[in-house]
């Protein structure tokens, strides 16, 4: 039996760090992504979909944002199960108890209300922990497999949950914290096969048969491993899993140590070396001491660049580069007299680290571009 | 430049002269139409007017009505450079350029006028040479000395090279205005972003409180299902509650109902008993009855005997009385006979006695009335009453004042006789020893028989006294006659008869008052006719004396008081009789009524009595009442057996509980209702809220927000950068523009205090002016000083740039009739600043007053005489 295993398909989540023409684009690849899988699944002869947890990013969504979500859902050849997690919870606003979902979700779609076993194919069951309000009081899926005895055999068993688990929780004093303990021992009695979490959005094994399937499309950069879906066969021989690429969207970090004018070329040609820019958000962060010429430089590499990519950013925090002026600078400028007085002043300013220090290392920065254009 | 010399010819009135230039100071003295000015005139003209020129300036210096060419030929020392340079306009024009060293050169034409130039422009400062010239009527002006490169080389060289960047300060300018007012305020796309940074920031935590609220909203809902789904469960247990103890309650009622049925069986056992002792009661009672009505019939008829009895013996008492009171009556009716007949004799003897009185009375008073009436008419005819008397007096008293006035005035003479011989005055004789005095007033004689007729004749009388006498004597004599008296003697006898017949009158007026007592005399007259025509006839009487008829009237009235006594004893007694009479016969006829209904009630009575027993013998009473009395004891006993088992039951609990749970279900029932309505009620916003799309706006607005926020910041960095960048260069250079400026300051001072004093300092801007004066600490703006003062501190400019610029670099200064404003104290100070000028730059001033410069140490003079 093989089933697709995926969750935080987020869709309607809006990267509000993003500029106004890349916004739209990376809403719509949330929905391309889910298309994506409903692919996959036809190509690959999987039984069915399971998504666990946050389907949609928010109850409070656009209805409108529903609407076009079922529409990819109509796409699917084979059931997709939906469980509510801590974004989509089912509690009153729930989107699953809205009219704008009920009255246009397709029949091969079900919602995962409780924690009743569920067939979504002969031999098949999924056990879900659905997520009823954003703030439960305990280990949901601890909760709905308590109960259950261990699978009939021919049945295959699989648990959806979501939420951190135990082991990689870093607050493990949560109340909502999945035992990861707990899980094993339902996998090692025998009352399920396998277990799929949403939450984490990194595609992360937690232990054998319990996985993080990751969210399909990037979300956010702190991400290690997001874009993916897990291919899961389960059989007499036991539980196999393969990760299956979905992502079409980078978000990447770039450090550099930035020291010469030749190391900002060399950044330069990185930057022009990634592929797909429209759909990359780069976060910068440099460390190093660049002239005000190689600093000049740099601006103008930067802001060719911003017009490419889906966001190109100075990542403020980890960004430590000192733009001081150096002799060649301002010497081949032939700047004299006074101005030569004020670079020196700014100079020195730029190099104290004090409260200006920045608004120093600008202004000669702009001295520098101003001054070659006088010419 | 130095200056060699200059010839001019055909010069405006210069036919033909040459001035020698020394390199100090040369003063060329002439008066002003030898052409001292044409001397800068011509130097300018060779230098900017080509020989074929026939501007203006040209043709103005033609010498008038001489058609000839001016000339002017200018030898000069300049760099390297040594030439000899010639021009002549408009007749037989021409140009030539010798140049001595460093080669030799020729040249004619503008070849020649270019060349000069070009010398000019390699070693002059074209510039300078301008703003050295200090030309007649320019005096009060400042030079122009800021784009003197020469100036300006000399005073970098002395405090660092000045570049102005003027075009990189205009796009630091223009830079700064993209952010910046010129005041200082953020304006443009920075103060637009922040603005709209502002109104974004509003637009997210509204919305983010929309989306907290909506959260809000999902929790109270949950919160609320969650108590719903408590109280269905407590609703099904409390209804379960409330329906055992509704049959509990039921249970209650039965019991209830059996208590209330032993108490009315109870109470009827009860009622019937006390019926049948009523019936025994009434049966003793009635038997009762019957013997006291029989015996107080028996008493009622020996009372109604008593009665009769007394009743006859009132009547006769009654009887007895009224005899009695008849013969008193009549006894009284003499007594008053008796005593009326005695009044009226009485009566009639009085008013006999009181007519005699009356009628003397009126005698006398008659009598004195005539007496009056005469005395008074006797007053009435004497006319002088007391006022005319004193008149009288008075004016007699006057014509004696007035008599002894006059007489005053007249002789008198005094006579004495001696002797027995009789003197006689006037008629009058004198006794022996007699003397006496006379007045003259008329003619007297005095005489002695025999002896002597003595004639005395007053004199003249004074008119006045006269006339006053006489008035007097007609005043008195007028009023005399008026009174018809003859004298105030008199007068005064006749006022005495008036005093004495008014003394009659009122005399007899109090004896007729006296008499009539209060009456008029009319009155009394009335009262006695009155008096005799009641006695008419009788006034005689024959009725006895008053005295025995006076003690016949007592006794009558003795008689009669005494005869109203018996009368009013006999009254009493005949009504007490009457009454008790009367009293007796009522009380006689009720008692004998209260008799006869008293035997009639005691026959009713036993006839009631004698049918009841028929009805129910006392016997069958007696039975009876025993056994209701049993009757009432067993019921008793009933009804204290249901009240055990009504008790047992615990009636107050049961329906404490069944109340409580019955009010339990109402309140439940109240709030699953009331929770009902919130969940519908949150339900509606949720829905609501649902709709609004809250998390895509939030996501739109932070998306904005942030971008702003980002474009904000980037703005603000550039905006601090280029504030930073503008106030920087601005401090250098105002500071470079300062340090250059400051040589020539030094200089314009140091030459300035030899003029003006030792506190003499000036205020020099960036572009060279001189811009204020402080002397003795006091400023004053250039355009505010004398006349004096700015042609004086313009001259110092001027002098110190001549001293600033490198020999080799600088121009001739030239002054043209300068110092017009100076005094002569201001004059020899300047002439030893030109004399220190003059030892390193050549001084060239031209003049019509030679003294003005004479304190001029190394000057050379030159006199320039007309041709």
């Amino acid at each position: 039996m093989r089933f697709i295993a995926t969750a935080d398909w987020q869709l309607g989540m809006t990267a509000h760090f993003l500029d106004d023409d890349a916004r739209p684009r990376f809403h719509q690849a949330r929905l391309d992504a889910a298309r994506r899988i409903a692919n996959l699944a036809e190509e690959t002869g999987a039984a069915f979909v399971v998504v666990c947890g946050d389907v949609f990013e928010s109850n409070q969504l656009d209805r409108s944002v529903v609407a076009r979500s079922i529409e990819v859902f109509r796409a699917f050849t084979v059931p997709l199960v939906l469980l509510p997690g801590n974004h989509d919870p089912l509690d009153a606003a729930s989107i699953y108890a809205s009219p704008a979902y009920l009255s246009r979700v397709p029949e091969h779609v079900y919602v995962l209300r409780d924690n009743e076993p569920f067939e979504v194919v002969p031999g098949v069951e999924i056990v879900g922990a659905p997520w009823c309000s954003k703030r439960p009081v305990g280990d949901l899926v601890a909760g709905a497999t308590a109960p259950l005895e261990p699978a009939p055999a021919g049945t295959v068993r699989v648990i959806a949950g979501h939420g951190a688990v135990s082991t990689l929780n870093p607050d493990r004093d949560s109340l909502t914290t999945i035992s990861t303990e707990a899980l094993q021992r339902v996998l090692s009695d025998g009352r399920a096969h396998v277990a799929v979490l949403g939450d984490r959005h990194s595609t992360t094994e937690v232990a054998p048969g319990i996985w993080y399937p990751g969210a399909p499309e990037v979300t956010a950069r702190r991400e290690e491993d997001s874009g993916n879906v897990l291919l899961i066969d389960v059989d007499d021989a036991g539980v196999r899993v393969e990760k299956v690429r979905t992502g079409r969207w980078t978000f990447m970090t770039v450090k550099e140590e930035l020291n010469s004018r030749e190391d900002v070329e060399a950044l330069g040609d990185r930057l022009r070396a990634i592929p797909d820019k429209e759909r990359t958000a780069v976060w910068l962060a440099f460390v190093g001491t660049l002239s005000t010429g190689a600093y000049a430089r740099l601006e103008q590499i930067l802001d060719e660049a911003g017009d490419l990519f889906a966001r190109i950013d100075h990542w403020q925090r980890h960004t430590d580069l000192a733009i001081l002026p150096d002799d060649q600078d301002f010497a081949q400028l032939g700047l004299s007299g006074f101005a030569e007085g004020a670079v020196t002043d700014l100079t020195g300013l730029a190099e104290d680290d004090g409260e200006q220090s920045e608004a120093a290392q600008d202004a000669l920065s702009l001295l520098f571009r101003l001054s070659e254009a006088a010419g | 430049m130095r200056l060699r010399s200059i010839t001019l010819r055909n010069f405006r009135g210069v036919s033909e002269s040459t001035v020698t230039f020394s390199d100090g100071v040369t003063v060329i003295v002439g008066p002003n139409e030898v052409g001292k000015s044409s001397i800068p005139e011509a130097i300018g003209l060779l230098r900017e007017m080509k020989a074929s020129s026939r501007h203006r300036r040209v043709t103005a210096v033609q010498p008038v009505h001489r058609d000839l060419g001016p000339e002017v030929e200018l030898s000069l020392v300049t760099g390297a450079y040594e030439l000899t340079y010639r021009k002549r306009w408009i007749r037989q024009a021409m140009t030539e350029l010798r140049i001595d060293a460093p080669r030799r050169e020729q040249l004619t034409g503008d070849e020649a006028h270019d060349r000069f130039l070009a010398i000019l422009n390699e070693t002059c400062d074209m510039d300078l040479l301008v703003a050295s010239e200090l030309v007649q009527g320019n005096s009060l002006l400042q030079p122009q000395l800021a784009q003197v490169a020469s100036l300006q080389r000399a005073l970098d060289g002395s405090a660092g090279e000045f570049v102005s960047h003027d075009e990189l300060m205009e796009r630091i300018e223009q830079e700064y205005e993209r952010y910046f007012t010129r005041t200082g305020r953020e304006t443009g796309e920075y103060r637009a972003l922040a603005d709209k940074r502002d109104a974004l920031a509003d637009d997210v935590a509204r919305l983010e409180a929309q989306s907290e609220q909506m959260d809000q909203f999902t929790l109270q809902h949950q919160e609320v299902s969650a108590e719903l789904a408590v109280i269905g469960r407590k609703l099904e247990e409390s209804e379960q509650d409330r329906q055992q103890l509704e049959s509990a309650a039921e249970e209650l009622t039965a019991l209830r109902d059996a208590v209330a049925l032993a108490e009315r069986a109870l109470e009827d056992r009860v009622r019937r008993q006390g019926e049948l002792r009523v019936s025994q009661e009434t049966r003793r009672e009635l038997i009762e009855e019957v013997e006291q009505r029989a015996q107080s019939a028996e008493g009622l008829a020996a009372e109604v005997a008593l009665a009769q009895e007394q009743e006859r013996r009132a009547r006769h008492a009654s009887d007895e009385a009224r005899v009695a009171l008849t013969e008193a009556e009549d006894a009284r009716k003499q007594a008053r006979l008796a005593e009326a007949e005695t009044t009226s004799k009485l009566n009639r003897l009085r008013s006999r006695e009181e007519l005699a009185g009356a009628a003397r009375r009126l005698e006398q008073a008659t009598e004195t009335d005539e007496r009056r009436r005469l005395s008074v008419a006797e007053v009435e005819t004497i006319g002088v009453d007391a006022t005319l008397l004193s008149r009288l007096e008075e004016l007699d008293s006057r014509l004696q004042v007035a008599d002894g006035v006059r007489s005053a005035a007249a002789p008198s003479v005094s006579v004495a006789a001696l002797g027995a011989q009789p003197v006689v005055v006037d008629g009058t004789a004198l006794a022996e020893g007699e003397g006496r005095d006379w007045l003259i007033s008329d003619p007297a004689t005095i005489e002695v028989e025999g002896v002597v007729r003595v004639q005395v004749r007053p004199g003249e009388t004074p008119s006045d006294l006269d006339q006053a006498w006489r008035h007097a004597r007609d005043d008195l004599d007028l009023a005399l006659t008026a009174a018809g008296v003859d004298s105030v003697a008199d007068a005064r006898e006749l006022f005495e008869r008036r005093q004495r017949a008014q003394g009659q009158a009122d005399q007899a007026e109090s004896a007729l008052e006296l008499l009539l007592q209060g009456d008029s005399l009319e009155a009394l007259r009335d009262q006695v006719s009155l008096l005799r025509a009641r006695l008419g006839e009788d006034t005689a009487g024959e009725d006895g004396d008053r005295e025995s008829l006076e003690r016949a009237a007592v006794a009558v009235q003795t008689g009669l008081v005494e005869a109203e006594g018996v009368l009013d004893a006999a009254r009493d007694t005949a009504d007490r009789c009457g009454r008790r009479f009367e009293d007796a016969r009522v009380a006689q006829a009720q008692l004998a009524a209260t008799m006869t209904s008293a035997q009639n009630e005691a026959r009713r009575v036993a006839q009631r009595l004698d049918a009841a027993r028929e009805a129910h013998p006392d016997a069958q009473l007696e039975a009876a009442a025993a056994g209701a009395a049993e009757e009432v004891s067993v019921a008793r006993e009933h009804l204290e057996t249901c009240q055990a088992a009504l008790s047992d039951a615990e009636p107050e609990a049961l329906e404490m509980r069944l109340e409580n749970a019955r009010q339990l279900v109402e309140r439940l029932l109240r709030e699953r209702d009331g929770g009902a309505k919130d969940i519908t009620k949150l339900e509606t916003l949720l829905e609501d809220r649902a709709k609004q799309g809250i998390y895509d706006a939030l996501a739109n607005a932070r998306a904005a927000l942030e971008n702003t926020q980002t474009r904000y910041a980037r703005l603000h960095r550039l905006a601090q950068a280029v504030r930073l960048l503008r106030e920087t260069m601005a401090t250098h250079r105002a500071a470079s523009q300062q340090s250059y400026v400051a040589p020539f300051r030094e200089r314009i001072e140091r030459l300035g205090r030899v003029v003006f004093g030792s506190d003499f300092s000036v205020d020099v801007s960036t572009d060279l002016v001189i811009g204020s004066r402080t002397l003795k600490g006091v400023t004053v703006p250039f355009e505010s000083l004398s006349s004096g003062a700015k042609e004086q501190l313009a001259l110092l400019g001027r002098l110190a740039c001549a001293q600033l610029i490198d020999q080799e670099e600088g121009a001739p200064v030239i002054l043209d009739d300068a110092l017009g404003f100076a005094d002569s104290t201001r004059l020899n100070a300047l002439g030893v600043v030109l004399n220190d000028v003059g030892s390193s730059a050549q001084v060239v001033i031209l003049t019509c007053q030679a003294e003005r410069y004479a304190s001029l140490g190394s000057a050379d003079v030159v006199r320039l005489a007309a041709s």
